[in-house]
């Protein structure tokens, strides 16, 4: 992995530099004008809580019958730590969350259980002094952003469905739906590759696919940011990648519009196999490579969208409606 | 969108062009009106003149009073102080003059008293002689056959002088080359003082004079006697003589001490009193010693400047001052280039601690610092401690390596191991903390790219704040910040593409031209 690496580095040197005028006729987002034409623009800051804190979001989206993971139990102090053994006498399947993590850190999956001894889907053993370890580094904030306090959040596990075999080397996909205004704009998926070890994140290799609005299939994928038609390890090629319920992915996603009163919202979306899409979490603060995902910039999208009447209020039906014919592949 | 938010962008536009106005107008006006210098750090001459004074105590009340200079419009006084421990001082202001006066209960045995003036803007030549005309002063006897002699030596000049002025110039000329005239050689015998002959030689003519003064700060001395000049009333105005040249006017680079016929040091309680004079030349910054021209410092412009301050704070501003400039750079290269730090303004802090102990040690010993840190970080993770205790572990670590990397390096004679301590401790067990973790997560690669963003700003910030030229403008003209200020003020608005993301979105732009 080092040798590829030195090998990456190799290539990408001297780096290719875009012009600013390619890249602004594309309509490429740039970081400085999200965070200030849309981020700060359109998020009301005291918002955050809401989707920075995961047991908030998912208390508002319970209220407002947003599909999500159901619940098992938060645990708030330490001396709640031994009650969540007893929260998790009967389960052997779950997952324990930072409520205030990000990128995924610190997130525990137990997908097998044999007694007293805890399995990851890794096959990894887990034992109980591990999982109240593990809450325990939880709460004193060890994931959390800036190590403050927080809180541990556990779900249950997903039954994943089988849309995705093939196309991820370790876990299941999410999708990311970036909704502008209440209208979806843009979709992407993050799948794992052996170079990525396993992680969804793009610099390290996962692929990015980007999800076409209208249909819910595979429009475009990269790995390291170039355009790819096959999976990298299966070789299983992308144009036969279809987001089944894909409208409904749409629509739970556009409805938290509602449900945050964020203008500018990420939302990751999961496919359960018994429940349909739920949502995972909400961004507040979205990234840009789902442009790479697409191959395609966000700037036009978003420009039209401003450009609407916003006056009428129209329903996460016709909204969605309107983004799958206006932003078809 | 555009024309939504640049409307809301104008107030600040506003003020960004006050800012700027305000301190290119403020930086202006300082560096034509008041001579500020702009660039290098200027440098005047100062001059440090020191009276020593000497004398044997009786084991009585002591009393000691000096006459000394004033300010006046040929020198400015930048300092005056006395050392003279167990005295205690005081100025007084006498129609004779200014006086220094040390007084002490009782003393004995050979006592010194130091009275120091720093100096500057001596120019010489400038000082006002004029005064009403004195009285025509009682002719002085001397004893024969020495009247004799002084009678026809006065005569012999009066006959070949027009007036007081020419009599005075003459009797002077002779007087520095007393070697090659009989009749003063014979005086010198009655009288050995130079000085006091010659005063009684014009009283003869009947023409006043008086006694003055002064130091020579044409070049260093040490432990020299004051030099003694002779001031002429030449019917109309007074003319300054120097005995030993000949010379009329006062010579170049001249500190008047004292005029007048009142001693220059009195001593009660104490004999064989005795005062020398050392002077030393030494530069000071231009912009110091402008405020200490009395006609500036009534500007309101200077009760706002930092160096009206003492001199210990002075010197914290000069690193505050330095600050926004670092505070630019970390804006610069995160929204303009897009380059990632880890803790934003880490690199700030850094480049502080570099300041001190200068950059390539300064990095030696953060690497060392760091390396031990995460190696012991290892093995404390495998105590699972929780957070705060971690942390907490981690700052007693890295004292206890600091500590170690000091008493090492002494051991070693190597001085600047020992400024280990101006790093900022808990900043550097944050950055280990972090950095351990991330080298779990992400891998040893990120947290190496992390650390050198941070260190490759760090020397960028260090490289700008040690620089003297701009350390010397930042700190003569703070106002900069203004212009500092608007300028971050901008770039908070600044929605353009950061330079990373022209390589980033690359690729996309690439293939959307071959999609084409």
């Amino acid at each position: 992995m080092n040798i590829d690496w030195l090998k990456r580095l190799k290539e990408s040197f001297p780096p290719k530099l875009a012009s600013v005028r390619s890249l602004r006729q594309d309509g490429v987002l740039g970081m400085n004008t999200r965070n200030h034409a849309y981020i700060q623009a359109y998020n009301d800051r005291k918002l955050y809580p809401i989707v920075d804190d995961k047991t908030q979001t998912k208390k508002l989206a319970i209220r407002h019958k947003i599909p999500t993971p159901d619940l098992i139990g938060i645990i708030n102090f330490q001396h709640q730590v031994p009650s969540a053994l007893e929260l998790l006498k009967n389960k052997s399947e779950f997952v324990i969350k930072p409520a205030k993590g990000s990128a995924g850190k610190g997130i525990l999956v137990i997908s097998k259980r044999e007694g007293d001894l805890y399995f990851k889907p890794s096959g990894a053993k887990v034992t109980k002094a591990d999982l109240t370890r593990h809450i325990s580094n939880i709460l004193s904030g060890l994931y959390s952003l800036g190590g403050v306090t927080d809180s541990a959040m556990i779900e249950e596990i997903i039954q994943f469905t089988d849309t995705f075999d093939g196309y991820s080397y370790q876990g299941v996909p999410d999708i990311r739906i970036i909704v502008f205004k209440g209208y979806p704009v843009m979709a992407m998926s993050r799948l794992s590759t052996e170079a990525s070890d396993g992680k969804a994140n793009l610099h390290q290799g996962a692929v990015g696919v980007g999800i076409d609005l209208a249909t819910g299939r595979a429009r475009y994928a990269v790995q390291f940011d170039q355009s790819i038609k096959r999976h990298p390890d299966t070789g299983k090629p992308f144009d036969q990648l279809k987001i089944p319920l894909w409208d409904e992915h749409l629509l739970i996603a556009t409805r938290c519009y509602e449900m945050a009163g964020l203008g500018y919202l990420g939302a990751d979306v999961v496919l359960d196999r018994v429940r349909g899409p739920l949502i995972l979490e909400l961004n507040a603060r979205p990234g840009l490579a789902i442009q790479t995902a697409n191959g395609l910039g966000l700037q036009s999208r978003l420009s039209r969208i401003e450009s609407l009447d916003h006056e009428t209020p129209r329903t996460p039906e016709e909204r969605v409606d309107f983004s799958k014919k206006e932003f078809a592949a | 969108m555009s024309s939504s938010s640049s409307g809301k962008k104008w107030p600040l536009y506003l003020g960004v062009a006050f800012l700027v106005l305000l301190g290119s107008w403020s930086i202006y006006k300082k560096a034509t009106v008041y001579g500020y210098s702009l660039t290098q750090r200027a440098q005047e001459p100062v001059w440090l003149v020191e009276a020593a004074i000497s004398f044997r105590a009786d084991g009585e009340p002591v009393k000691v009073s000096l006459a000394v200079p004033k300010d006046s419009s040929a020198f400015h006084i930048l300092d005056e102080k006395s050392i003279a421990p167990g005295y205690s001082v005081s100025l007084q202001e006498q129609d004779s003059g200014r006086r220094a006066i040390w007084s002490k209960r009782s003393a004995e045995g050979p006592q010194k008293i130091f009275y120091r003036l720093d100096v500057f803007d001596a120019v010489g030549g400038q000082v006002l002689l004029q005064q009403d005309p004195p009285p025509t002063p009682n002719k002085p006897r001397f004893e024969e056959p020495y009247n004799t002699t002084a009678l026809d030596l006065v005569a012999s000049i009066h006959e070949r002088s027009a007036d007081d002025d020419s009599f005075a110039s003459e009797l002077i000329r002779q007087i520095s080359q007393y070697k090659r005239n009989e009749a003063l050689q014979t005086l010198l015998e009655l009288d050995p003082d130079l000085v006091s002959l010659t005063r009684k030689l014009l009283a003869l003519e009947g023409i006043p004079s008086r006694l003055t003064r002064g130091v020579s700060l044409e070049k260093d001395s040490r432990l020299e006697p004051m030099r003694q000049l002779i001031d002429i009333y030449t019917g109309d105005a007074w003319e300054l003589f120097d005995p030993t040249t000949g010379k009329k006017g006062i010579p170049s680079r001249f500190l008047l001490w004292q005029r007048g016929e009142s001693s220059l040091l009195d001593v009660e309680g104490g004999r064989g009193s005795k005062v020398s004079v050392s002077v030393i030349q030494k530069a000071r910054p231009t912009n110091e010693l402008i405020l200490k021209r009395k006609d500036l410092t009534e500007s309101a412009l200077w009760d706002l400047s930092v160096y009206t301050l003492p001199i210990k704070e002075q010197n914290v501003f000069k690193k505050l001052f330095v600050i926004p400039l670092g505070a630019l750079i970390v804006v610069i290269v995160r929204n303009l280039i897009g380059f990632k730090t880890s803790g934003t303004f880490m690199p700030i802090l850094l480049a502080l601690a570099f300041l001190e102990t200068k950059l390539l040690p300064g990095l030696i010993i953060l690497f060392v610092m760091i390396a031990a840190g995460l190696g012991i970080r290892s093995y404390l993770s495998k105590l699972n401690l929780l957070l705060v205790p971690r942390i907490s572990v981690g700052i007693i670590v890295v004292i206890f390596i600091m500590a170690a990397m000091s008493i090492i390096s002494f051991k070693m004679g190597l001085e600047t191991g020992m400024r280990v301590t101006f790093f900022p401790m808990i900043i550097i067990a944050w950055t280990i903390e972090r950095m351990s973790i991330a080298a779990e997560e992400q891998g040893i690669r990120e947290v190496l790219i992390q650390l050198g963003g941070s260190l490759f700003v760090a020397v960028i910030v260090y490289l700008t704040m040690s620089n003297k030229h701009i350390t010397h403008f930042m700190y003569a003209f703070p106002e900069a910040n203004l212009i500092i200020l608007g300028i971050i003020l901008l770039l908070g608005v600044y929605t353009g593409y950061r330079l990373t993301e022209l390589h980033r979105f690359q690729p996309l732009v690439e293939n959307t031209k071959k999609g084409e």
